[in-house]
């Protein structure tokens, strides 16, 4: 509490931190809205004017750019279906379906409006219990995170029920995509084909941006032959800014499970924010009572999506702060930019620098409520890009999307990686492939490789150390019971025709 | 909806690619840690299983696409008639372009290309403008430079003065 006190303090007898605070979340949301430009990338582009400033200052900036970064994402895949960053790909799968149905405002406000619950919820988590919660980060070993791999696995299953054939597919082509360059444990080189541009691998945000970005411009362009796109981009005349009470006691278990796996997701370095909406949206499904409606523009989905990615934020602070260990790509940034300052996060950072965590806290509690009011005060001009012709959006968003792949490691091999896969993308869809499964198939295969490597090496080769460890095991078990869920049905008939009378 | 002539190019492909996996797994020398991880786990064994997965995969969508023209004498027609748009094309090869000759002429200058012949061609059909209206289009395309050279500099101030972004300069120097 004291640090807290501390965090408080700092702020009302520095104002001018408010003012810098709004300013990242600002900075991240238009960060975070442009396809190709990440809250990451936001960060890294930033850190060198925090030189100039107190630690607790550039801290503030910083936290704001991760918030709105993070938060921004959801504009564009509502408007568009182009994720502004990798972390909002689920919000698509329900946010541009509500959109085409005409209501972009509503999906907008409520997808907004959970981006705060998350936020606020995991900041609580941060401020009132992150030691204790940062134990259950420890508890987590190679098998556990395995088996919460292969659970993000079984959504990517799941989501393949209409064409089982051709989602498979697309999920291993994402696995084998997976795969490329060098291999961290032993060395060698796998994929490559010789190129030794793909021996760093293929980057996470290449592949997502020409994948959603890319493939979704060329098959739009393509949609400007079959039908007259500008006709089907309404919006409604009213735009809510909180949703109604109906819609929220709707989406109220979808606010709560995303809120909790989000901040529990965030405290397991490297899981990230794709994986929390992932798992979230997919719990949410199995309690909904319109499963069905799930990927064709439900409010559960878009609040299932939001609410979680949002509150990894927080729960991603939280080993940050008590162990000195990064919750995800972002926080493995502000790191540095703490270090930067002098400081050493970890149990100690506590003692030695309280004002310091408690402006952490405090900065990370506003910014979810400057999030909030930026992005609602701002929603009316986000909804008129729908407005904007196809023909010139797409144009200037690819030449973004180009600067932040680009602006990653400035290598032009990550814009052939771009462009190639763009492309690629545009012959699977024609195929009638579905592409979330190869994104999830790649982000989580190069995980799943990874944890599973480790966790055999830990245990010399034996698979059946696995079952030593009674949280792997049971996450594992509800793996099993989410892919056989569907089928149970059928299973249970074929056993009872098999036992006679 | 069945479309037989698209899956059986995408059965065709991941099966090439699937073997092109199986032959880059042979380059991996055996037994790279294959004592202390086992064999799946191991760089060679992992690579090997995804590969064998999707030919067993691709096997299946061919086999399939095979059966249904053999149920259905051929190709089945489908709404799916146009595969590849005059303007997805030469958007391709605009994409291609611009990487393939980004550290020759800058991104200024690519970019400039890029987003002029692009908002000209994806206008004119999404708003279904008259082509032969020589002057409609000079107006277009002038209306396009104007903006693309606006949102350029202005991208430029942002990520190259404001946030030192580096982008390819090229030859012209900008």
């Amino acid at each position: 509490m004291n640090v807290l006190l501390e965090g408080f303090k700092f702020f009302l007898n520095d104002p001018y931190t408010i003012l810098i605070l709004i300013f990242g979340v600002f900075f991240g949301i238009i960060f975070g809205c442009i396809p190709g430009l990440t809250a990451t990338l936001g960060i890294v582009l930033l850190i060198p004017f925090t030189y100039v400033m107190s630690a607790e200052l550039g801290l503030a900036l910083l936290i704001g750019i991760y918030v709105g970064g993070i938060s921004g994402g959801l504009i564009t895949a509502i408007l568009i279906n182009i994720p502004g960053t990798p972390s909002s790909m689920v919000t698509c799968w329900d946010g541009y379906p509500m959109a085409k149905k005409g209501l972009a405002g509503s999906a907008l406000s409520l997808g907004v409006f959970a981006s705060l619950v998350g936020g606020t919820f995991s900041a609580l988590a941060l401020i009132f219990i992150a030691p204790p919660l940062s134990k259950i980060a420890l508890k987590f070993g190679s098998w556990e995170y395995l088996s919460l791999m292969l659970l993000g696995m079984s959504v990517v299953i799941m989501m393949t029920a209409d064409n089982p054939l051709k989602g498979f597919i697309s999920a291993f082509i994402g696995i084998a995509l997976a795969i490329v360059g060098i291999d961290t444990i032993s060395g060698v080189s796998r994929l490559t084909f010789g190129f030794w541009q793909l021996q760093a691998g293929l980057e996470v945000v290449a592949i997502s941006m020409a994948f959603f970005a890319v493939r979704e411009m060329l098959v739009q362009v393509k949609g400007f032959y079959l039908h007259s796109t500008i006709e089907q981009r309404t919006i409604e005349d009213k735009i809510p800014l909180i949703p109604d009470r109906e819609t929220l006691r709707n989406t109220g278990p979808a606010f709560l499970i995303g809120s909790v796996y989000g901040t529990i997701i965030g405290m397991l370095p490297g899981v990230g924010q794709t994986t929390a909406a992932m798992l979230t949206y997919n719990a949410t499904r199995q309690i909904s009572k319109r499963p069905d409606e799930f990927g064709k523009g439900t409010p559960e989905g878009i609040v299932a999506s939001e609410t979680a990615n949002n509150a990894v934020n927080g729960g991603a602070l939280i080993p940050l702060l008590t162990l000195g260990i990064p919750g995800d790509m972002v926080t493995a940034v502000l790191i540095g930019g703490l270090m930067i300052q002098g400081i050493r996060p970890g149990p100690l950072l506590f003692r030695t620098n309280p004002t310091v965590v408690g402006t952490i806290m405090v900065a990370y509690f506003l910014a979810n409520i400057f999030m909030y009011i930026l992005e609602l005060g701002f929603m009316r001009v986000f909804v008129k890009i729908i407005k904007v012709p196809l023909s010139i959006l797409f144009p200037i968003i690819l030449i973004c999307c180009i600067i932040g792949v680009y602006a990653l490691n400035n290598r032009v091999a990550d814009l052939w990686i771009l462009v190639i896969f763009g492309i690629i993308g545009y012959f699977l869809t024609e195929c009638d492939v579905p592409m979330p499964p190869l994104i999830l198939g790649f982000v989580l295969g190069q995980m799943v490789e990874r944890t599973f490597r480790t966790a055999m090496y830990a245990s010399a080769g034996d698979l059946l150390d696995f079952l030593n460890h009674p949280i792997a095991l049971s996450i594992l078990i509800i793996s099993v019971i989410l892919v056989l869920k569907p089928y149970l049905p059928n299973i249970v008939k074929i056993f009872k025709n098999q036992i006679p009378g | 909806m069945v479309n037989i002539k698209n899956d059986l190019i995408l059965g065709s492909a991941i099966f090439i690619f699937s073997l092109f996996m199986l032959t880059e797994s042979k380059k991996i020398p055996s037994g790279i840690l294959d004592e202390q991880i086992g064999f799946v786990a191991s760089p060679k064994g992992y690579l090997i299983v995804i590969a064998s997965v999707l030919l067993l995969l691709s096997s299946i969508l061919l086999l399939k696409t095979i059966r249904a023209m053999y149920l259905n004498k051929g190709w089945i027609k489908t709404s799916k008639e146009i595969f590849l748009p005059k303007e997805v094309f030469i958007s391709m090869i605009l994409l291609l372009f611009f990487v393939s000759t980004l550290n020759i002429f800058g991104f200024f200058l690519n970019s400039f290309i890029l987003l002029v012949i692009t908002m000209t061609i994806y206008y004119l059909k999404e708003k279904n403008v008259d082509v032969n209206n020589k002057k409609q289009l000079a107006s277009l395309i002038l209306k396009f430079s104007i903006l693309s050279i606006i949102s350029l500099i202005a991208i430029q101030q942002v990520f190259v003065r404001l946030l030192n972004v580096y982008l390819p300069t090229g030859i012209l120097g900008f």
